[in-house]
């Protein structure tokens, strides 16, 4: 509970006098004049004016790299391991067995010069922007080489028999971390000295090998380190752009008790929970693994994520089945609504006409409009705490398949049904960030060096949802039975497979290949085809025929899609309006939500008071987007009201964010630092804070709000900027470098440029760029 | 930094705070989405602007023509932008465009005479019984436009009395520091007003004028019109940084062309104005005292709502008070910027821009950005009866209503009753048409409506019947009526009248507010239970 604030509801031995706030609410309804509104929120949230009282703040800038850049890698401890020492994987495993096993499934085994994926990219850098310039990579993929200075500074800089470019990210490299820094690209420190090599029975020697190469006190923070990467004026771009970036998608979650974006109630998980879960030792070896616990289990090393080419590409079937299982329960799919459209495939605003949500059963006579009839397929994050799909968000291949199918099941139209072998497919929406490069041209083969702007951003944040609009004409439906729709995915795109299976067959490919096979005993072949996963699946009758089109209670599917809807354009924010208005009737007037049964929920089981509040938040926002202030304001306050304690920092967040729409800095403020408080991992929240205090020339506080958030991303541009024009008003030395470290991370001045000369040149682009557009179903070719 | 905010002086009105300045006396201004800031000094205004707006997907093309009244020394404008603009983003266009559009969809006057009313039908019953309008016709309008204007956006970067520079997203950070570096005063006032901007990583561009390539008339100068263009998720109009420091009301009319689609403000209550009113003869000379007075009643019973004054075909028109606009125009005014339809990678060239005008009026404390929503299409104003010829209890088509397609004006109707002899045993009364004497009839739109006389006049005297939508009854509700006798007066031509519109036939909550107020109601009983069943399990 934060300082001041009044209890709710709890351990009162006297009747309870309600919060001001609440009262207030009762009292005036929504009736509230608007300051009164904010009162409820802030009197409520127990605020107080921070202390003001301490020495003025200089500039916090993002770390240089040092001598192994443009990585961020650090060396602590002088000389000591070598990188052959660093590789070396064998002596670990004489004690940690199964551990050393379950690794040698992992990607993490794989990071270095015998994956042909890496080695493919790493070319491209090297070709591009000198050879230098992949010490970018090898900070995270390629210790060994790089604490021996061999990152391949040429094509023959390299050996393919070189033990040190097998092993990737071995066991001393992630036990041998001693300090991890949030900024990314390898922002470790590293220990290279020698382990101390434990005697069996010496409980002195066995503590000192625990104290050298335990990680457990660096907890996330190791994985951040390697799992945020940008690139950036460091590697010899013009601009800086965020890459992977799991930390910041994870830290403003509800997974951390952060999440801002909507009322949530999932437990909170890290890296390790869910990427490295507790495995039973197989009796068999359980002799040779010193590390498990006494029930015979260890933290699972195999780090399963979403890599099925990986595992395929090296014949590995458990682990492909193991990725596959955990990406099955990332998502959930639905067709969520269906109604018409007009001649230019636009629907009526206000969804006029529409079926909300989409049961079976025929389109009535209004269904069908001039421009034919229109599905609503919602996707959403259910399970995953950073983005989906994660990691370097231009090379997935995670698309929707979705069919009209007749009586027969024959598809008489559809949209990413050619995408599994067709590599120039453009009429499939995939789950991917679109990069175009100069001249605003879509880059397809993750071409860093020429990398100039992201045009979209089609992955999910967690429990995020997302909704794409599928047009079938009507001289389409004729015998119509069902829209069918699968969500697929597949590691990487055909594209990229295509210039990696290019590579392997050269004569450097072949001998990596060989380098691999002596070392690992693996034949890795990426032209094998890739495994394609079905993630999720849902059918919706068009003939009252077959299963119900999602067994998930109505409430959660239209509250799922207007959450969605909201992402739309901003004069297309009243249907999320229409469709959330539709989701507070259904959770008014039916049963008590009850929890999806079995599978992947994609919402937890609520109380009936929560499940109001969650609707209430997402309409304010819908209505917000909409610039009506006042009365998103009401809703909030009666979320509020209906929410758990604490309230919910989604409900100051929200109210926050449409005061500062409108100005209403002085009323702003205060809530943004009570979402600081409650979220205190959310970046967002302290850019909406610095934003706030700025602009109501609070400059030191500002500063101040400016720091706290670039202690969690310090390349964050927005909190770069209030930075650097704080510290000009206070007149501080420092106000230079910050300017300079705000235009070196900015976002580049051309984007929105590029942005319209992509949708100029490519009609991907151009639907693409839009959040919620709309596929045209073609027609399918005749079967044989 | 902040020394040289105190350095500042009171040389610059912010945008339409100038207006604002203005509005609290006689005169009206209207909005504007930047600032105006000089070296010498003094006070500056801007008190008319009109923006075109064009939107297709994300992208928007902002157009707007500013006037200015201060020393007639160098000054610029400052605006703020979402974006860092490159300098092909930025244009000026000719003047003319922005006459043609504002004349396209302003309210506009018509006059009809009876017909004979022993006249045979002919045409009449072949087109459905509508009316005769006098309408400009189209063909030779649109090849004058043609002839005239031709392609005429100015692709150079220094052109007319503009001096364009772009500032970097750097450069903005510290926008009053490069204003300071340029010779250029702020006002003092402006820092709580500009901050926002800055803190919130707003660009801006600014067009300086050089003083000698603009002509001053009473102290005032008509600037050329500025377009540029962006790409963002939102649609909205700044109007917020305009109105700072204005004590007074603000007028702004605001004209969107988006292929396909008729737009709403989603933050206020829209309505239509009222149209297709028959007014007294007099309202001729008096169109925008009328106007004024319509459109002021309209607010009056809508509060704080924005006024949907045309919503229509952007090439066509019934009657047309000028000619359309044509494809030239379209480009001009960014079309040539909007991507081409699905598959095509041109630019766009369809011709299905929907023309939506709208008209706000507001005051300082409601001065919101205005955030615009799509809209269903809707008809209205047009000389469209129900029933037939014969039928004796036709009527005029009243108010807005929704349709499949966009043909909505407002649209008010002089009309001149047979005096004529009637020498048959049938005659058919209310056939409406153009003047006996077989000559062309007129239509005369309003415009300058910032200028329009106010308060002097009662809108019951000026309308021939009764608006029940506005609670208003006609002074002498015998409509139509004919104080021109048989013989009609010459055609009137299009001319600027000051005025302002009124209207509301068709009245739409922004918010479904009453929903909301019930859901809540509803809300706050559940959590009442709820606390009780949670207090009686304590």
């Amino acid at each position: 509970m934060i300082a001041g604030q009044a209890p709710h509801g709890r351990g009162a031995t006297t009747p309870a006098r309600p919060p001001r706030g609440r009262a207030l609410a009762r009292r005036r309804g929504p009736g509230l004049g608007t300051g009164a509104l904010v009162l409820v929120l802030v009197v409520g949230l127990g605020l107080t004016t921070p202390a003001r009282a301490e020495p003025t703040l200089g500039a916090r800038l993002p770390a240089a790299p040092g001598r192994y850049g443009p990585s961020l890698l650090e060396l602590a401890g002088g000389a000591g391991a070598g990188g052959v020492e660093l590789a070396d994987v064998e002596t670990c495993a004489t004690c940690h067995a199964a551990v050393a096993a379950q690794w040698q499934a992992s990607a993490h085994s794989f990071a270095s010069f015998g994956n042909p994926i890496y080695r493919s990219n790493v070319a491209g850098v090297r070709a591009a922007l000198g050879a230098p310039a992949t010490r970018h990579c090898g900070g995270c993929h390629d210790l060994p080489l790089m604490i021996d200075d061999a990152m391949p500074t040429g094509d023959a800089g390299l050996a393919a028999d070189d033990l040190r470019a097998h092993q990737g990210v071995s066991c001393r490299v992630c036990h041998g971390v001693r300090a991890a820094r949030v900024d990314g690209n390898g922002s470790y420190t590293l220990d290279a000295a020698t382990v101390p090599t434990p005697t069996p029975g010496d409980a002195a020697s066995l503590a000192r090998h625990r104290a050298a190469t335990s990680v457990r006190a660096l907890g996330a923070e190791l994985c951040v380190s390697c799992h945020r990467g940008f690139l950036s004026p460091d590697l010899g771009l013009p601009a800086h752009l965020s890459g992977i970036d799991e930390p910041t998608a994870w830290r403003g979650s509800p997974y951390q008790a952060s999440g801002t974006a909507r009322i949530d109630a999932v437990a909170a998980r890290t890296c390790v929970d869910c990427h490295m879960p507790e495995e039973a030792v197989a009796a068999a070896v359980r002799d040779d693994e010193a590390s498990a616990g006494a029930d015979g289990r260890v933290r699972s090393h195999r780090v399963v994520g979403g890599h099925t080419w990986m595992a395929a590409m090296r014949g590995d079937a458990d682990h492909v089945a193991r990725t596959q299982a955990a990406l099955r329960d990332a998502v959930t799919l639905d067709v969520a609504a269906l109604g018409p459209v007009d001649a230019s495939a636009q629907a009526p605003p206000g969804l006029t006409g529409w079926v909300l949500p989409a049961e079976r059963g025929r389109p009535g006579p209004g269904a069908v409009g001039a421009g034919g009839l229109a599905v609503d397929v919602v996707i959403r994050n259910a399970g995953v705490g950073h983005r989906f799909p994660g990691g370097v968000l231009d090379m997935h291949d995670t698309w929707l398949e979705v069919a009209l199918v007749d009586g027969a099941g024959r598809a008489l139209a559809g949209s990413g049904l050619r995408h599994a072998a067709d590599p120039d497919d453009d009429e499939a929406h995939v789950l991917r960030t679109l990069v175009v490069d100069e001249d605003g041209r879509v880059l397809r083969q993750h071409e860093l060096a020429r990398f100039r702007a992201v045009i979209a951003n089609h992955t999910l944040a967690p429990r995020e949802a997302q909704v794409v609009r599928f047009v079938a004409p009507a001289e389409l439906l004729r015998g119509a039975a069902a829209v069918t729709v699968r969500l697929r995915h597949r590691s990487r795109t055909l594209h990229q497979q295509a210039v990696v299976c290019a590579e392997s067959r050269t004569p450097v490919g072949r001998a990596f290949a060989r380098g691999t096979g002596d070392y690992r005993d693996v034949v890795l072949d990426p032209c094998r085809p890739q495994p394609i996963t079905e993630l999720a699946s849902a059918r919706l009758g068009l003939d009252g025929a077959g299963p119900a089109p999602s067994p998930r209670p109505a409430w959660v599917r239209v509250y799922e899609h207007g959450m969605a809807l909201t992402a739309a354009i901003g004069e297309r924010a009243a249907e999320a309006e229409v469709v959330l208005r539709r989701a507070l009737a259904l959770v008014l007037a039916g049963p008590a939500p009850a929890p999806a049964a079995g599978g992947a929920s994609a919402e937890p089981a609520v109380a009936p008071a929560t499940a109001r509040a969650m609707v209430l938040v997402q309409l304010a926002a819908a209505v917000g987007r909409l610039g009506r202030t006042d009365e998103a304001l009401t809703l909030l306050a009666w979320a509020r009201v209906l929410a758990p304690r604490p309230t919910p920092a989604a409900i100051p967040a929200l109210a926050a964010e449409l005061l500062a729409r409108v100005w209403r800095w002085q009323e702003a403020a205060p809530l943004a630092r009570a979402v600081v408080e409650r979220a205190p991992g959310n970046t967002g929240a302290h850019v909406a804070l610095a934003r706030a205090l700025s602009s109501l020339g609070d400059d030191a506080g500002a500063l101040r709000a400016a720091h706290a958030g670039l202690a969690l991303a310090p390349r964050e541009p927005e909190l770069l900027r209030v930075q650097a024009i704080a510290l000009a008003a206070l007149e501080h030395p420092d106000a230079p470098a910050a300017l300079a470290a705000f235009d070196r991370f900015r976002a580049p001045d051309v984007s929105s440029e590029l942005r319209i000369a992509c949708a100029r040149q490519s009609p991907v682009c151009a639907r693409e760029r839009e959040g919620a557009h709309a596929h045209l179903l073609s027609p399918s070719p005749p079967v044989d | 930094m902040k020394t040289g905010m105190r350095r500042w002086t009171l040389a610059a009105a912010m945008a339409l705070a100038a207006a604002g300045v203005t509005a609290g006396g006689s005169e009206r201004a209207e909005a504007f989405c930047g600032f105006y800031v000089s070296g010498a000094g003094g006070e500056m205004f801007n008190d008319a602007t009109q923006v075109v707006l064009m939107r297709m997907g994300t992208r928007t093309v902002l157009s707007m023509q500013n006037n200015y009244k201060g020393p007639p020394s160098a000054f610029a404008l400052v605006i703020p932008v979402p974006v860092v603009l490159q300098e092909a983003d930025v244009k000026t266009l000719p003047a003319e465009v922005f006459k043609k559009i504002d004349q396209m969809g302003a309210p506009r006057l018509v006059e009809y005479w009876e017909q004979d009313p022993c006249q045979p039908d002919y045409e009449r019953e072949a087109s459905g019984g509508r009316g005769v309008a006098f309408s400009a016709a189209p063909m030779e309008a649109d090849k004058a436009s043609k002839d005239d204007l031709g392609v005429t956006v100015e692709a150079q970067f220094t052109v007319g009395e503009y001096e364009i520079v772009i500032l970097s997203a750097k450069d903005s950070t510290g926008l009053e520091t490069w204003l300071q570096q340029e010779k250029y005063q702020i006002p003092a006032g402006a820092e709580p007003l500009l901050r926002p901007y800055v803190s919130g990583g707003s660009k801006f561009f600014v067009a300086k004028v050089n003083p000698d390539k603009v002509t001053f008339a009473d102290g005032r100068a008509q600037l050329s019109p500025l377009r540029f263009h962006y790409d963002h998720d939102d649609f909205s109009l700044p109007i917020r940084l305009g109105l700072a420091n204005s004590s007074g009301t603000q007028d702004l009319i605001v004209n969107i062309l988006a292929p396909g689609q008729r737009y709403e403000v989603g933050n206020r209550p829209n309505v239509t104005i009222p149209t297709n009113l028959d007014v007294k003869n007099e309202v001729r000379e008096r169109f925008g005292e009328f106007y004024a007075a319509l459109f002021d009643r309209t607010m009056e019973k809508n509060p704080g709502a924005v006024v949907t004054e045309y919503a229509w075909q952007a090439t066509t028109c019934d009657p047309c008070p000028g000619p359309q606009l044509d494809y030239h125009d379209l480009a001009t005014l960014g079309a040539d910027v909007l991507a081409g339809e699905r598959g095509q990678v041109s630019a766009y060239q369809g011709w299905d821009f929907v023309h939506t005008r709208m008209h706000a009026r507001y005051g300082k404390d409601n001065a919101d950005d205005l955030v615009f929503k799509q809209a269903a299409p809707i008809i209205g104003g047009r000389e469209v009866w129900s029933g037939g010829w014969d039928d004796v209890n036709r009527t005029l088509e009243e108010r807005s209503k929704p349709a499949g397609t966009n043909a909505f004006q407002g649209r008010y109707a002089i009309r001149h009753t047979w005096t004529g002899p009637i020498a048959c045993d049938k005659p058919k009364r209310g056939r409406w048409g153009g003047p006996p004497d077989g000559g062309g009839g007129g239509v005369k739109p309003a415009l300058d409506l910032a200028f329009a006389p106010r308060g002097q006049a009662k809108l019951e005297a000026f309308v021939a019947g009764d608006v029940p939508e506005l609670a208003v009854k006609a002074t002498s509700a015998t409509a139509p009526v004919d104080p021109a006798g048989a013989t009609p007066p010459p055609a009137p031509v299009v001319e600027p009248m000051g005025k302002r519109k009124s209207g509301c036939g068709c009245s739409s909550d922004a918010g479904g507010g009453r929903a909301v107020l019930a859901a809540a109601l509803v809300l706050l009983v559940l959590g009442r239970r709820r606390r009780r069943q949670e207090a009686g399990r304590r």
